[in-house]
């Protein structure tokens, strides 16, 4: 468990930003929402790569 | 009984209880108990505001006003906390790891940018606020007023979500330096977050 706890914050970003994804395109037909996420992702991608290249010596 | 906390919109609210759930283990596991409790002032103080505007049908007006201070529903609430969170926190696990580590100025700087891609987001799954709560209080004016407000954190006016943000990482970070660990330190903390709310809001209501 410990070494999964720094991954949290990573998933629940993941899980917000698929949920305001699905939301955005099931209620409005906006597809954009998709688009609007992505920056949310790429910074996502770039926290957990940060930490994994700061934690190898 | 109408509490008036309208979850309406389950494929994001479910989504965004397991995100906040997720965040909660992290703040616990990372900072503590009492870390947690802190943060959860935040939603509790909304989601009271809302509830009693709606709950009292001819309401007095200091609780109107007081749901135009701490405006939202239940999820947007939830959302709204779990973005705060998540922007301090990508802010500080940036900034930790670059020649700026300590820095608060540097900490609210990334926290506010991050916060302005959660106010995009926010933008694609806010829109139905304004009638849903117009249609429980059935006070339109009022209401949507009160919720214009909530739009101004997040999806009508990303700025103002980005530099409450700003401002809640850096005094945070200030805080956190500048006292050591006692009850005055914690006192402050917990009023922060309603009191950063309280003032996007108020800068957001004087733009809208």
């Amino acid at each position: 468990m410990g070494r999964l706890v720094p991954l949290l914050p990573p998933l629940a970003l993941l899980l917000l930003v698929v949920a305001a994804s699905v939301d955005g395109i099931a209620r409005f037909d906006d597809y954009a929402s998709l688009l609007r996420c992505l920056p949310l992702l790429v910074i996502g991608v770039a926290y957990v790569a940060v930490g994994r290249r700061k934690r190898a010596p | 009984m109408n509490l008036g906390i309208t979850i309406t919109s389950w494929t994001f609210t479910l989504p965004a209880l397991g995100a906040l759930g997720l965040l909660a283990i992290h703040a616990v596991r990372t900072h503590g108990w009492l870390f947690l409790v802190i943060w959860l002032i935040l939603p509790a103080v909304i989601v009271a505001t809302t509830t009693l505007a709606l709950v009292l049908p001819a309401a007095p007006e200091v609780w109107l006003d007081a749901q135009a201070i701490f405006p939202g529903t239940a999820d947007a609430a939830i959302f709204l906390v779990a973005a705060f969170y998540l922007s301090a926190l990508l802010g500080k696990g940036f900034v930790e790891r670059s020649r700026f580590a300590g820095s608060p100025t540097a900490l609210a700087m990334l926290a506010g940018g991050s916060a302005t891609l959660f106010a995009l987001v926010i933008q694609s799954s806010n829109r139905g606020y304004p009638e849903r709560i117009a249609y429980v209080v059935d006070d339109g004016c009022r209401a949507i007023e009160g919720s214009r407000l909530g739009f101004a954190m997040g999806s009508g006016f990303p700025a103002s979500f980005a530099a409450s943000v700003f401002f809640f990482a850096f005094a945070y970070r200030w805080i956190s330096i500048a006292t050591p660990r006692n009850g005055v330190k914690l006192v402050a903390l917990a009023a922060l977050s309603p009191a950063i709310v309280a003032g996007a809001s108020g800068i957001g209501w004087i733009f809208f």
